[in-house]
């Protein structure tokens, strides 16, 4: 399947290594698929920055959607995150990976058709997500959004084109050696391959609607077991991986210390994939799986310094080159906000200072100085050094480039210092008491109002962030109109790797007159073992595989098996057929993007939403609607504490009718859209087969006619609250969400079955 | 009998299980491999890592284009 070319025009001869004796072999780098990546980077990534500027602009300008469905902020926002991480970031990597990968392993990629297959696959992918998504096809699952096919597709497109090919091309390498950057883009491919696997489990209930396995805390821990790590092995370690290649190449000089690249590595392998349920403290999750998470968060600050110190080190002896070379501007910005980045995420996953950061804005600013700083800039740095390589020309405008710098460093800083600055302001005055004991900002809009200047600057810093990714767009198109009309292939030649007999090659111990446990301990440290560890890819991912592995299964399995962890409450029942249908609304419509439904076990919660929340209250959410972020209030007890129809009705008709300051978007086409009661009965099927006990419900024709008795009795409601005729409202989409809203939180305050009069519900 | 059936069983045999002794375990074979792990490229051959380190140095690419600063 390899296209290795032999018409050698001009060879360039490779050192040979001393253990590689094989015959001198002939081959190509293929440059297109890398020019291929590139450009969908740069495409991907505007259109992601944009969809951001217009949900920040939309933060301070409610009406800015214009009352479309498809522009309103619960559904933009995942087309965001996902634009920018699976899209922007993604083809990022992939750029960095198959340009390093070839170089590095001496080898053209393993398949071409492959590699075409990957990139085409991925976009088709991307396409599908900017499709569904304002759609409102959605799994409701942050980061893991996208339904069912797509999810199968992704994993063919990830396992069997990107990794087939990339082991292959490691497999046929002719560099004995397996360079660091290698090793952090194994662990970004069978990683990811586990995680969007395990989390994307789900029982479809229709073509593009599905159902995940999971529930309540077992969804929540699978989550963030693969939201966090999305954000380690997929915005993390492939940019480690292009950082210890490309910042060498741009620094002309080896990385400062190779020996901490590797303890680099080992570390995050081994520490990353524990530290998930930091985002979870002081939730219904169990205490031990929280505290274990915090404990490995706070570990990972010393191997992530230690990686970005190896970075900026690098650059020892070449500081004046920083000044006035672009290409190396970003890259230190990008590795220092590595640094940053990593520095806080420890920070915020102690308990204390997450009880004050955590569904606040602060969190918002973390994870922009992340992708902004990080992601992006070590993106652009790439992009500007590979520019004249790939398109064989001359970079179009040096200027530009400096322009883009400094464009893109004072954009992000003003998105995020104002992030910061809310996200503070928003903690402290969500747990502000004045002198009565009472909350001082009781009213949770005044939180929202006192940021509106801030979220104006964080719209402009955001807006400047892509202007200079525009002109980086600019620049790219510039140099490759430059190029010239048929790119030169140069044809590099290598000895063929030569298999070594490990078994004939033990090492020796160089100790004399030493006891067993000396020689032993010689030969170990002669690092044979490794050595041959790093020359073997397959077993090389296996173990990587086993090490990530571990880490998720010893906090998943106990949480899944062991009885206390979710203790069951008598009183907590399946949701009706019509509120099961609003659930599916509220996620279709991206709620959890702005409002939680977790109330934690803090005073100022409680006094502010009511009783916190319990495990055994979300046994049947399928999946978990937690969320992570609070622009609006939490709604874990909305049903208690705003029980009648009717203000909802208004609300969602028009936010600003019943609350001047609510940035809420209006939801007009809840009003006109019909509830689909047939489909109805597909989904309470869908969610019996996942063990939720419907009883009757699951007899055909009756879970519609169920649902269509309770939405009458709801328009019933408001017909006599508000004069609006039932006949008019009781069969459209509103209906259906206000009795999912009119539900949470109110099973635990019923009277059990079997409890004596008076008795009140209690966890088993 | 719980609703959910056959897991809720299999959680009541497991909760009597020590299983909370798993992320001990875990952590401490954990950190064994690390310590190995760190120990063995602490000792490596200063020429090996130099070697290693200047692999992607070692890849033939042309002089870096001088830009044409417009």
């Amino acid at each position: 399947m390899t296209t290795e070319s032999h018409s050698a025009e001009s060879v360039e001869t490779a050192e040979p290594s001393a253990v590689t004796t094989g015959p001198l072999e002939k081959f190509v780098y293929d440059d297109g698929i890398v020019r291929l990546f590139a450009g969908a980077t740069v495409i991907w990534g505007i259109v992601g920055m944009l969809v951001g500027v217009i949900i920040a602009l939309q933060l301070a300008f409610p009406a800015l959607n214009l009352g479309i469905e498809y522009a309103s902020f619960g559904r933009l926002r995942p087309l965001h995150t996902n634009a920018i991480i699976f899209a922007f970031a993604g083809n990022a990597f992939f750029t960095a990976i198959y340009y390093s990968t070839q170089r590095l392993c001496k080898a053209r990629m393993f398949s071409d058709m492959l590699s075409k297959l990957h990139f085409w696959g991925w976009q088709a992918i991307i396409v599908a997500a900017a499709l569904t998504l304002p759609l409102g096809y959605t799994q409701g699952k942050e980061y893991a959004e996208l339904e069912w096919p797509i999810d199968i597709a992704i994993a063919v497109v990830w396992v069997g084109f990107f990794g087939v090919n990339f082991f292959g091309t490691l497999v046929r390498r002719r560099e004995r050696h397996m360079y660091v950057a290698l090793w952090f883009y194994i662990a970004t491919i069978v990683t990811v391959a586990m995680l969007h696997v395990f989390n994307s489990l789900a029982v479809p209930a229709g073509p593009l609607k599905s159902y995940s396995v999971y529930a309540g805390v077992q969804d929540a821990l699978i989550q963030w077991w693969y939201g966090h790590n999305a954000v380690a092995f997929f915005l993390t370690t492939p940019f480690l991986g292009l950082m210890y290649y490309f910042l060498p190449k741009a620094a002309e000089r080896p990385v400062f210390s190779y020996r901490l690249s590797i303890i680099h590595f080992w570390s995050l392998v081994f520490i990353y994939i524990w530290a998930g349920p930091h985002h979870l403290h002081y939730t219904a999750l169990a205490q031990w799986a929280s505290t274990l998470g915090m404990l490995f968060s706070v570990m990972l600050w010393m191997p992530s310094w230690g990686g970005m110190i190896n970075g900026l080190l690098t650059l020892r002896g070449a500081w004046h080159k920083v000044t006035r070379d672009p290409i190396l501007k970003f890259f230190v910005v990008g590795v220092t906000f590595y640094g940053m980045s990593t520095f806080e995420g420890p920070l915020l996953s102690i308990k204390s200072v997450n009880s004050l950061s955590h569904y606040t804005d602060w969190t918002i600013a973390h994870v922009h100085a992340g992708t902004l700083g990080w992601n992006g800039f070590m993106t652009f740095g790439m992009l500007y050094w590979l520019l004249p390589r790939i398109f064989q020309t001359k970079l179009w405008s040096e200027k530009l480039c400096n322009a883009h710098f400094w464009i893109g460093t004072i954009g992000m800083l003003l998105y995020i210092l104002s992030m910061y600055a809310a996200g503070i302001t928003q903690g402290l005055m969500w747990r502000a008491f004045d002198a009565t004991g009472s909350l001082a900002f009781p009213d949770f809009v005044e939180t929202v109002t006192r940021l509106m200047p801030l979220y104006w600057i964080r719209a402009l810093g955001g807006l400047l962030y892509l202007v200079g990714a525009v002109f980086l767009l600019m620049n790219f198109v510039m140099t490759w109109m430059s190029r010239p009309s048929t790119y030169e292939e140069v044809v590099h030649a290598a000895p063929a790797l030569t298999k070594i007999r490990y078994a004939k090659s033990k090492a020796e111990s160089r100790l004399h007159a030493n006891t067993n446990v000396g020689h032993s301990g010689d030969k170990f440290l002669q690092g044979k073992w490794h050595r041959r560890l790093e020359g073997r890819p397959i077993k090389f991912m296996i173990l990587t595989l086993i090490g990530v592995a571990i880490g998720g299964a010893v906090e998943a399995i106990p949480m899944f098996l062991v009885k206390s962890n979710v203790p069951t409450i008598s009183t907590v029942t399946p949701y009706t057929p019509l509120e099961l249908a609003g659930r599916d609304i509220y996620i279709a419509e991206g709620c959890y993007n702005c409002h939680s439904q977790m109330i934690r076990p803090l005073f100022a919660e409680t006094e502010r939403y009511g009783e916190y929340s319990k495990p055994g209250e979300f046994v049947y959410d399928h999946p978990f609607q937690w969320g992570s972020r609070r622009i609006g209030p939490d709604l874990a007890r909305e049903g208690m504490t705003k029980p009648a129809p009717d203000w909802h009705y208004r609300h969602f008709k028009d936010p600003r009718i019943v609350n001047t300051g609510s940035v809420m978007p209006a939801y007009p086409w809840l009003f006109t859209k019909k509830i689909n009661f047939e489909q109805i009965q597909t989904r309470v099927n869908a969610m019996a087969m996942l063990g939720v006990p419907y009883g009757e419900a699951v007899l055909e024709g009756n879970a519609g006619k169920f649902a269509e008795a309770q939405a009458r009795e709801i328009a019933d409601m408001i017909e006599t609250a508000d004069g609006t005729p039932a006949s008019e409202t009781w069969d459209t989409q509103v209906i259906a969400l206000i009795a999912y809203i009119r539900r949470l939180g109110v099973d635990i305050y019923k009277t059990p079955v079997d409890a004596p009069e008076g008795g009140s519900a209690s966890a088993e | 009998m719980h609703p959910r059936g056959g897991l809720q069983v299999l959680s009541d045999v497991l909760s009597h299980l020590r299983l909370d002794l798993f992320p001990t375990v875990a952590l401490i074979v954990f950190l064994l491999v690390f310590a190995a792990v760190v120990i063995r490229t602490l000792f490596s051959p200063a020429s090996e890592m130099q070697a290693a380190a200047r692999v992607p140095l070692e890849d033939d690419e042309p002089p870096t284009p001088v830009s044409e600063g417009t």
